[in-house]
């Protein structure tokens, strides 16, 4: 692995609206190491897509990011004016959206819009700039890609546009690429297809990727690294396997039981998790997961949790696994109920 | 295999649905879009029948057209006996009565200006049932039948939550006792915690009120734990059927087993442990069909004969019903 590429350290984001102030992302530390693939997932207002666009300053009012860092090889993010962002979006940091067909110019060619992005960052010739926009499109797999660079957005599909988003965010090797949720308006073959390329171009190319998507699906057959969050915070971090076979987190457990397994033969019941989200305006003042936890303590309402740690590199946020909490054991077996 | 003897609520025949399709200045060139074109099936009273597929593959059209929101290009829906594809607006009244719809956006499928006690008790107002006294009461034990505060029935839509929502849609639907309830995507646009509450909900609502579903949806995953009978569509065609878990179990057509190839499944080790997904063409345009199968250039078993005739839909034993040459 290789060393850390992003520390985002204690990054809190509110939205400032009529209502009061929505806060979005409380407190939220991460690592992503060099060429790894790191997946955050939630449910929607769990804060995931707006860490990200923290870091990236692309919050739009009345958005605004109060505290935190988010060190980028070492440089602050947060301290860049947006010139200085200007120049690094899109060259070593790259995002791809949810809705490929909103994030493309529908006025110009594909190809004006892959080399516009490489002439801004890397001042080349226009012949140059094709040359490599033709090696891009090869690379995400858009077959004959000398003619496609000539097409418009809308002669692509849904797929293909993905594909493109890709290919550009690509276009100048970033070190970190971003993809917030760039599978879910796809059907389920064109979804397999993006994210099989997505893996392919992590190793090949040695690019670390965060994966944000709220399929668990996704995060088990793509990435190495899981961070759940919920209701601003991060409630569980760990790898993969501990996430779908260990995980030690009442909200992890209660999205694993919330999703129909077509691997399993015999028909089982759902169990949902009860309740609805919180609401950021007003969240909870302990835990944001506890007026939906089966197992809540006393202390969960009133108090934030801290992380517990069993392992390096996995922690999770909850009072039930503090050392001398009461049943301790019997709340971990508990976890088998919820793990196939 | 026992024989079934429980009745057939809802049996489509040979339905297609055509729209036309304007090309050229002044639209002087006339296509047509085959939506739906020659779909059959039956659904026995109390079961699920799911119906899978990508977007445009007419499984949305098909829904809409048997609840006759379209009028079908030719075909039949028998719904309890009784033909209703020739049926005009008026002679649809009564059947409108015992088949409902539950829609995907609970956003856009309530009317913002009116209370939730309105938007419940409107099919009761248009089908005249009960006195107004009646039909509140009727209204409060709807919402608490959905799980929802009865007090908040002066509420209006945006003051609910997408699941919320969602549920207030329900209520709607079963309010006039209907038969048959088609779940056009009722959970795709909910978050997974809430899905698993609202399919929970659909479940206990089939048992208590001996409802049928005719349920779509392009989570795969989803429609074979709700389903106990299911279709899957390929631009406008029903390419397999059969018994959910059998299809999980033992897919026949190319285009089944792609699909489910493609699921991802929230295991880590399941799926690596997958070959992946090779590359593969995305779908032809509706206008522009191929020559015989319409599966044919993005399968990888494909014949000869596969490129001249159609394959129908054929049984292939034990109700298991697959068009494709393979299986002839």
């Amino acid at each position: 692995m290789g060393a850390t590429l992003l520390e985002v350290d204690n990054l809190t984001t509110s939205f400032f609206t009529h209502q009061g102030e929505v806060q979005a992302v409380r407190g939220v530390n991460f690592r992503v190491n060099a060429g790894e693939m790191v997946g955050i997932v939630g449910e929607s207002g769990s804060g995931k897509s707006v860490t990200l666009l923290s870091v990236l300053q692309l919050l739009k009012s009345p958005g605004k990011t109060i505290a935190g860092r988010a060190l980028f090889k070492g440089e602050n993010l947060l301290d860049k004016n947006e010139r200085q962002m200007r120049a690094l979006r899109g060259d070593c940091l790259s995002m791809i959206f949810q809705d490929p067909m909103t994030s493309l110019n529908p006025t110009l060619t594909i190809g004006e819009q892959i080399m516009e992005t490489l002439r801004v960052h890397r001042r080349i010739s226009r012949k140059a700039a094709r040359h490599r926009a033709v090696e891009l499109l090869e690379l995400v797999r858009i077959p004959s890609p000398d003619q496609r660079l000539n097409a418009y957005p809308h002669e692509f599909s849904g797929g293909m546009r993905q594909r493109v988003m890709i290919a550009m965010a690509l276009s100048c090797d970033p070190d970190l690429l971003i993809a917030d949720e760039p599978s879910t308006a796809l059907d389920v073959t064109i979804q397999a297809q993006i994210i099989l390329l997505l893996k392919q171009i992590q190793r090949e190319l040695n690019t670390a990727v965060i994966l944000i998507t709220h399929d668990l699906g996704v995060i088990a057959e793509a990435v190495s690294r899981v961070i759940v969050m919920y209701g601003g915070m991060i409630m569980e971090e760990a790898s993969v396997e501990d996430i779908f076979y260990r995980p030690r987190h009442p909200y992890t457990w209660g999205l694993l039981a919330s999703v129909p397994r077509v691997d399993v033969e015999e028909k089982q019941r759902l169990s949902p998790i009860a309740g609805s989200p919180p609401d950021m305006l007003n969240p909870p003042a302990g835990c944001p997961f506890f007026p939906r936890c089966r197992f809540a303590l006393q202390i969960c309402r009133l108090k934030i949790p801290a992380y517990f740690s069993s392992a390096p590199g996995r922690r999770s946020l909850c009072w039930r696994l503090h050392p001398g909490a009461p049943d301790r054991n019997r709340f971990l077996e508990r976890q088998k109920n919820y793990v196939n | 295999m026992s024989i079934d003897t429980t009745p057939v609520l809802l049996e489509v025949a040979g339905l297609k649905k055509y729209f036309p399709v304007k090309h050229g200045t002044f639209g002087r060139h006339h296509h047509q879009l085959k939506a739906v074109d020659g779909v059959s099936f039956g659904i026995r009273s109390g079961e699920t029948f799911g119906l899978v597929g990508e977007s445009g593959c007419g499984k949305s059209t098909c829904a809409r057209t048997i609840i006759r929101l379209y009028r079908p290009t030719a075909g039949r829906i028998i719904f309890e006996g009784q033909d209703i594809a020739p049926l005009n607006s008026s002679e649809l009244m009564p059947v409108r009565r015992k088949i409902q719809m539950i829609f995907q956006d609970p956003f856009a499928s309530l009317n913002a200006r009116m209370t939730v006690q309105d938007i419940i008790s409107e099919p009761l107002d248009i089908h005249n049932i009960g006195t107004p006294a009646e039909r509140r009461d009727r209204v409060d034990g709807l919402l608490r039948r959905v799980g929802l505060d009865a007090a908040h029935a002066g509420r209006y839509p945006h003051e609910f939550s997408g699941g919320q929502r969602q549920r207030i849609g329900i209520a709607r639907a079963i309010a006039i006792n209907p038969s048959l309830i088609i779940c056009d995507e009722p959970i795709s646009a909910l978050d997974v915690s809430i899905q698993a509450q609202v399919v929970n909900m659909l479940e206990d609502l089939q048992a208590d009120l001996g409802l049928t579903y005719l349920f779509i949806a392009h989570d795969l995953s989803m429609v074979k734990h709700i389903s106990d009978k299911m279709g899957v569509m390929y631009l406008g065609r029903m390419v397999e059927m059969a018994d959910s878990r059998e299809i999980y179990a033992n897919p026949l057509h190319p285009y089944t087993q792609m699909l489910l190839s493609a699921i991802p499944i929230p295991d880590p080790k399941k799926a690596r442990a997958r070959t992946p997904v090779p590359m593969d063409r995305e779908i032809p345009s509706p206008l522009d069909l191929p020559m015989g199968c319409r599966f044919v250039d993005r399968c990888r078993q494909s014949l000869a004969i596969c490129r001249e005739i159609e394959p129908g839909l054929c049984d292939t034993g034990a109700g298991h019903w697959a068009a494709c040459h393979l299986y002839r």
